[in-house]
């Protein structure tokens, strides 16, 4: 078996292919979140005194 | 810690890497299967993380119950803990059975197949899938009870996951790892699971990080909305 096959095996590409687009899609969830988050936390932060 | 966050994601991608080449050009192909094999490499790993994400789960939703009474400060980021290591167990248990349903089309001729051993991980996924639901849609203070309760009982399914291959005969291959004389794979091709398993792990735990910030914060962010609302009324 030539070594270079693998990387032009339809099945073994598909398999890792999926494997990255739902964790990079799961990632881009989490981020949002992060980023919505962040914004609530500082939409309610007590506003500053001023000096 | 942000930049430790950063650092640990740079290794997370270098391991990763080195896990796909050596998967893909280091190790040799199954003398049966050829390259479709190579599957096994994100197939095996992703199930581990799954079982590591789901335990932490478990842990985190019996200390919740725990705790919540006595610590309730301490309880929310248990519960948060609880939330993030289950979405990635769920995120784990998609790509598993991606992978594997991928695998079974070439090898099987088939996508699916109703064996103990893919309809128990169904089952797992959408115990799971139900817990993240719970958490979404239930509200009030005892939304966490339940969804620590519902945790708890859906835990008991992974076992039966586990022993599936060895309790009934299913189309699934028999067990890989721990499954008696003559089973194992070759010790050449070990570094290529161990890569890939060590690599999905750190994302793993790069990406519950991030999810248990986000939900700390929010937890935060709630908390000090319903302070603002009671000082207001």
């Amino acid at each position: 078996m030539n070594e270079m096959n693998a990387m032009f095996h339809r099945h073994l590409v598909a398999a890792y292919a999926a494997a990255w687009i739902i964790q990079l899609t799961y990632l881009g969830y989490v981020v949002r979140k992060w980023i919505g988050a962040r914004k609530a936390q500082q939409a309610t932060r007590e506003p500053q005194q001023p000096r | 810690m942000k930049l430790f966050r950063w650092l640990w994601l740079v290794a997370t991608l270098a391991v990763l890497a080195n896990g796909f080449h050596v998967a893909m050009y280091v190790v040799p192909a199954d003398v049966n299967q050829g390259d479709l094999s190579r599957i096994l490499y994100y197939h095996v790993p992703t199930w581990c993380g799954m079982g590591v994400f789901f335990s932490i789960n478990l842990i985190c939703s019996i200390v919740f119950l725990a705790i919540r009474n006595r610590n309730p400060e301490r309880a929310l980021k248990t519960d948060a803990l609880a939330l993030a290591s289950a979405e990635l167990g769920v995120v784990y248990c998609l790509v598993g059975m991606t992978t594997g349903s991928i695998w079974g089309r070439a090898a099987w001729g088939i996508w699916w197949t109703w064996d103990a051993r893919l309809t128990t991980t169904l089952v797992l996924w959408l115990i799971y899938v139900a817990y993240l639901l719970a958490r979404r849609f239930i509200s009030g203070p005892e939304m966490r009870v339940m969804a620590a309760v519902i945790a708890i009982f859906g835990f008991a399914d992974i076992p039966i996951v586990y022993m599936s291959t060895r309790w009934w005969r299913t189309q699934h291959p028999a067990p890989v790892f721990f499954g008696g004389p003559n089973t194992g794979l070759d010790p050449s091709m070990m570094p290529a699971l161990w890569w890939n398993m060590a690599g999905w792990l750190m994302w793993g735990i790069f990406v519950v990080s991030l999810r248990y910030s986000a939900e700390r914060r929010q937890q935060m962010a709630d908390e000090r909305a319903a302070t603002i609302a009671l000082e207001a009324a």
